[in-house]
């Protein structure tokens, strides 16, 4: 593995100071959209209701916070991020934003999205996401990212939080269903994740990062997502028998898990290269497409449900 | 060129941190200004109605209604004098 030798003064602080946009950047927004859109679906499959106006505020208090937890994590690994081609373009490596500017940024929204949420909406659900922070920065960026290549299997619980948020804002509780959206995202976090490794490898080799294809080879990381999408796809049925989940979810779960199965096993017998790669990079981006559509059709379910009354 | 003349010249790279800052500035208020709103707002729909209640509709138990010289109630209460 690289020896990562970087460090905060490698970059200089930069002489212009940070634009707007470098802030907005540092938040991570598009992972900022998937938060937001699974923490809505949490809240409107939630039974019970929320005061629009809380829930407005509860989406965004959930968003900056994920956000926030983005400026730490790019605060954390601006060494790594400096080596990978992925991630080399970041506000901190390409010397738009000093380090210790996203730190102070990261450390205040962390703490007013908290506040924020636990005040205005209730303590359950800043509590929920206070852990949700603290365990993508502390456990998995400072601690699992860099020690393990179950990484991003543990860590991956840090972005499975947000449905869970949502579902506590309204009943100010966890609830069995709340725990299966969790373990939905919790299950395709790997999958997802191995799928990029598989054909970026080079890239968190040279960082350090010890991810799955690096550390156990590239066939034991195919295995593995095979495994794990096995796993994941009968659990994304399972809110049609606990009846979250409706006709128009079952038929929107089989069907894309069939394909997610189907794509599954194209990279489990891909061989390397590029036809792998190709294979890999197919998956990544389905299984995006997946969970959007898995959320998708429990958030029209339930306002439809809401709607008609 | 003179010494003051100098200390007022501005560069490019001063002109961009200028126009940076100033935008941060704008955003920083518009970020205050929006939390302010939105903590408004929610005092509003936290307290419902009674946020407009000033009080003229407080309801006194007997035993304070006797101090403060009310027969009925100091009668009712049993704390006439």
């Amino acid at each position: 593995m690289a020896d990562v030798s970087y460090s905060s003064d490698t970059v200089h602080a930069p002489a212009l100071g940070g634009g707007v946009s470098d802030y907005v950047e540092l938040l991570k927004p598009r992972v900022m959209s998937l938060v937001v859109f699974t923490a809505l679906t949490g809240m409107v499959a939630a039974p019970g209701g929320l005061h629009p106006v809380l829930a407005v505020i509860g989406l965004l208090a959930i968003a900056v916070g994920a956000g926030a937890s983005g400026a730490l994590n790019m605060w954390w690994d601006r060494d790594i991020d400096a080596i990978m081609q992925r991630t080399r373009r970041r506000p901190i490596p390409d010397g738009r934003i000093a380090a210790d500017e996203a730190l102070t940024f990261g450390l205040f929204l962390s703490g007013l999205s908290v506040m924020t949420l636990g005040l205005i909406v209730n303590w359950v659900a800043g509590g929920l996401l206070a852990l949700t922070i603290a365990f993508y920065v502390v456990v998995y960026s400072m601690w699992l990212k860099r020690s393990t290549p179950q990484n991003i299997v543990i860590g991956g619980a840090a972005g499975a939080f947000p449905p869970m948020i949502g579902w506590a804002a309204v009943t100010g509780g966890v609830s069995l269903d709340s725990v299966i959206l969790f373990l939905i995202i919790f299950m395709w976090t790997p999958p997802h994740f191995w799928a990029l490794a598989l054909y970026k490898s080079s890239d968190y080799e040279a960082a350090g990062v010890p991810m799955l294809p690096v550390v156990a080879g590239e066939r034991e990381t195919r295995r593995q997502i095979l495994i794990y999408s096995f796993i994941l796809v009968p659990l994304a049925f399972t809110p049609v028998l606990t009846g979250l989940g409706g006709m128009a979810y079952a038929i929107v779960s089989s069907a894309l898990g069939v394909a997610f199965i189907t794509l599954a096993v194209q990279v489990w017998r891909a061989p390397s290269g590029s036809l792998g790669d190709r294979a890999a990079k197919r998956l990544f981006l389905f299984s995006i497409l997946y969970l959007f559509g898995l959320f998708g059709a429990l958030l029209a379910e339930h306002t439809v449900r809401h709607v008609i009354g | 060129m003179t010494k003051g003349m100098a200390q007022h010249e501005t560069t490019p790279d001063m002109t961009e941190r200028l126009r940076r800052q100033k935008a941060r500035s704008i955003a920083i208020g518009l970020g205050l200004g929006l939390l302010v709103i939105l903590f408004y707002a929610a005092t509003i729909v936290r307290l419902g109605p009674n946020a407009l209640n000033k009080g003229s509709t407080r309801t006194v138990s007997p035993a304070a209604s006797a101090v403060i010289g009310d027969p009925a109630a100091c009668k009712k209460a049993g704390t006439c004098p």
